[in-house]
């Protein structure tokens, strides 16, 4: 899931890869909450769930058009900070 | 009384809409596996502990998540689901996140086209999986003569560490690292063949993947013959006995097992004859008998002495009965039948296995098996005969063979037994349960709880019991055998430990079914009442025994254990060979006594039969014919069939084979006999036909005497502290 999302992050996806990309998480999301062994697994898909669920015209604003609607993104200092964070390269 | 209520409690549950009874206690996996409805699982092994881990054995059972049902019990009421789309796309998912980090195809494979992830993931319809693959490999490790370990292959499943630590208890595998690079290790992540690994195999046997595969090194093959059919692992997993067992096993046994044609009246294996492999029949029927003539060595007595001839014969069985055969009995031999005593010729027939203790244990076969019709069976060496038994349903199979047709045998055979009613028999026929032991495992213990009495069905048990000093072993039971009366009739306490000699399998039959037998049939309680007795009033007198005896050299000489000795005082003996003459007069020209032997001060201990307390001589007999009834002597029975391990057995030299010349039945032409030599062991039987024996009776010089060594020793050895 990780490994998706941060490829997200990068911005500028084809909508085709996107939409593949979105019934993958969500199968995943669902394997997860229902089959994980221990509790902690099963909560770790609610936080993108969420996401998808509430702000889903800003994750595809970032996804496909590589633009963050709120200006919080994509900056240079963001970039570096983010980059860090999840450890992607800038 | 009613027994239902001592049976396992059911549980009603619905699988898939569909309402079954099961057991309270069994998992859904079984329940559903039981009830036709088999889940896919990865990690579960039936003959290991069930983890979950794997989670693809999740079903629906209507709670928040779904719920791993190997190690999930079943609950009144429980309604579960195994196949529908949330179950069903969950283990999609899950099968092709693993896919996405299996180096397809594995070397299981690749070799044996069993990777259990591989054909569930075609099952599934998984063929590219969308998950990124793994970017760091965890690696292979080659250092193993035996085992190759692919790292990258392992699925986490477990499955190896638990036969490494549950089964085999070797606890060399572990797990090690977090995350990605977790893997299994051997030891502290040594590699595989610098660990304390014994190569036992057993991880390559559980490993649902090609992680742990086998380098094939050295070919075993059993496949001689016209007749033998060799197999490909391939071939092997087809058939259903095989089901659940690992490829990679197969292709390395491929040699242990072989399908072999018989024609009618060709023999598949002869009683006496050495073997290391079991037969499983798959179709035909074959006749199991026991071509030993059913006859003693006859005994006249010695008052005709000058004018007897000196050749001697086998009497037939039914001019010379023994007063203590003419009761029904049975003669246990190594197939799923006991053959009756008077008639010794049973049917066995397809999905019957003969053959198991030669396998697992290296005895003599112990009775003869002719093709009746024209017979498929499968000839297989102990690896594989292992591994089918660790097959429930195979062992469920085999087990159900025994229930319907040696148990009531069986159960009859023992004399206290033959009151219990048909009913009962039935009922026991169902809730019995068969147990399983391994060389040196103890079944029960002295000073624990007593709840259950047990039946040997298969090897030898040892009954000991500890006292100062040491461990005094009390007897040897073989099939046909029972213990754990003691404790139940008396204080619920074991009063001895029971230990497996080698391969054993008992018949256990729980304390409340005992009890109730006891309650419903006073004849038996009275019988085995008075057998315990008996028995605990003989182990008394043995720990006073023990207690009072000096042990010094006495116990070097092994006299210690004996509990009769011949022995002959050489200040009086004149060395006139009377007694010798005398037990070939009483036993037909063959002496049973040799007037040599360890000396003792004056005392000369003759080679004859010592009656041993702890009497080696019963261990390995095939047909169980060498016993001791409830009496000192040891006796051989008259269905002997001269395998010899007896007389090998004994330690002193005390039992000889003497060959006759009979008329058989020509195995090769029916219907024709034909003169051979058979073998018989013969011991002395301290002439129990006679007021005392023979060679004591003879002896003109008062100097042969047949003793308890221990009193008989005590004064001269510790100034008289026996009492």
């Amino acid at each position: 899931m990780t490994d998706l999302l941060v490829r997200w992050t990068h911005g500028g996806l084809p909508e085709k890869q996107y939409r593949a990309d979105l019934a993958l998480i969500d199968e995943l999301c669902q394997a997860m909450s229902l089959t994980s062994i221990c509790g902690l697994g099963q909560i770790v898909p609610a936080p993108v769930q969420s996401v998808l669920k509430h702000f889903r015209e800003e994750v595809d604003a970032h996804v496909l058009k590589g633009k963050c609607p709120s200006g919080i993104c994509f900056t240079a200092a963001a970039r570096a900070g983010e980059a860090q964070r999840v450890g992607i390269r800038p | 009384m009613s027994t239902i209520s001592r049976l396992p409690e059911l549980v009603e549950i619905t699988i898939d809409g569909r309402p079954v009874q099961v057991a309270a206690g069994t998992s859904v996996f079984d329940a559903a596996r039981m009830n036709g409805t088999p889940i896919p699982t990865l990690c579960h092994l039936q003959n290991e502990m069930p983890v979950g881990v794997c989670r693809l054995c999740v079903v629906d059972t209507g709670a928040r998540v779904l719920t791993a049902s190997c190690v999930r019990p079943v609950e009144p009421g429980m309604k579960v689901v195994t196949n529908s789309e949330k179950v069903l796309n969950a283990r999609k998912t899950l099968l092709e996140l693993l896919m996405a980090d299996h180096p397809s195809p594995c070397a299981r494979q690749e070799k044996s086209g069993d990777c259990e992830l591989e054909t569930l993931a075609r099952a599934a319809g998984i063929t590219q999986p969308r998950f990124a693959k793994r970017t760091v490999s965890r690696g292979i490790d080659d250092s193993s003569l035996a085992i190759a370990v692919d790292h990258d292959a392992c699925i986490l499943c477990d499955r190896c560490i638990r036969g490494c630590d549950e089964i085999k208890n070797n606890f060399v595998l572990g797990r090690m690292g977090k995350g990605y690079s977790a893997g299994i290790a051997f030891d502290l992540n040594a590699p595989m063949g610098d660990s304390t690994c014994i190569s036992c195999g057993e991880c390559m046997v559980s490993c649902p993947t090609g992680a742990l595969t086998n380098k094939t090194l050295v070919g075993t093959s059993i496949a001689t013959g016209p007749d033998a059919q060799g197999f490909e692992a391939e071939e092997l997993l087809q058939l259903p006995v095989f089901k659940g067992v690992s490829g990679t096993f197969l292709e390395l046994n491929r040699g242990a097992i072989v399908k072999r044609r018989f024609h009618p009246g060709e023999i598949i294996c002869r009683e006496g004859e050495f073997g290391s492999t079991a037969f499983y029949i798959l179709e035909g029927k074959a006749r199991v008998s026991l071509s030993a003539p059913m006859a003693h060595v006859k005994t006249q007595g010695g008052a005709k002495g000058l004018f007897k001839k000196l050749t001697s014969t086998l009497a037939a069985r039914d001019t010379d009965i023994r007063a203590e055969e003419t009761r029904d009995r049975t003669i246990p031999i190594d197939a799923s039948v006991d053959l009756a005593y008077g008639n010794p010729v049973a049917e066995l027939g397809p999905g019957d296995l003969f053959g198991e203790m030669t396998c697992m244990n290296f005895y003599p076969r112990s009775a003869t098996v002719i093709a009746e019709t024209d017979v498929v069976a499968f000839e297989m060496l102990r690896n594989v005969l292992d591994i089918m038994m660790k097959n429930k349903s195979f062992r469920a199979q085999i087990d159900q063979n025994y229930r319907r047709r040696a148990l009531e045998n069986h159960l009859r055979g023992v004399p206290m037994f033959a009151d219990l009613s048909p009913d009962f028999i039935e009922h026991l026929k169902e809730s019995v349960e068969l147990q399983r032991f391994a060389p040196g495992q103890v079944i029960a213990r002295q000073g624990d709880a007593a709840n259950s009495f047990y039946l040997v069905r298969i090897g030898f048990v040892k009954i000991s019991e500890i006292y100062p000093g040491g461990e005094l072993v009390l007897a040897y039971l073989s099939r046909g055998d029972y213990f754990g009366e003691i404790g139940l009739l008396g204080g619920g306490v074991r009063t001895a430990t029971c230990t497996a000699l080698d391969h054993v399998e008992v018949v256990r039959i729980s304390g409340d079914d005992f009890r109730d037998m006891m309650d419903r049939f006073p004849s038996v309680r009275q019988g085995l009442e008075v057998v315990a007795a008996e028995r605990a009033a003989q182990n008394q007198q043995r720990m006073q025994t023990v207690r009072s005896v000096p042990i010094d050299q006495f116990l070097s000489q092994g006299l210690m254990e004996a509990q009769s000795l011949l022995i002959l005082d050489l200040q009086n003996c004149t060395r006139c060979d009377a007694c010798v003459n005398a037990c070939a007069d009483a036993h037909d020209g063959i002496t049973r006594l040799v007037r040599e032997g360890l000396r003792f001060e004056q005392y000369l201990v003759a080679t004859s039969c010592r009656q041993c307390r702890d009497p080696l001589c019963m261990v390995g007999c095939p047909v169980g014919s060498i016993r001791r009834r409830n009496s000192l002597e040891v006796i051989i029975e008259d269905w002997c069939i001269g395998c010899g391990l007896c007389a090998r057995n004994c330690p002193y030299g005390n039992i000889n084979l003497h060959p006759f010349e009979v008329m058989v039945e020509d195995l090769e032409r029916p219907g024709r006999k034909k003169a051979v030599v058979k073998q018989k062991a013969t011991s002395c039987d301290l002439c129990t036909h006679l007021k005392e024996p023979s060679c004591v009776y003879a002896c003109p010089h008062d100097a042969a005497h047949r003793v308890d060594p221990r009193t008989f020793f005590s004064e001269m050895l510790g100034g008289g502290t026996a009492k």
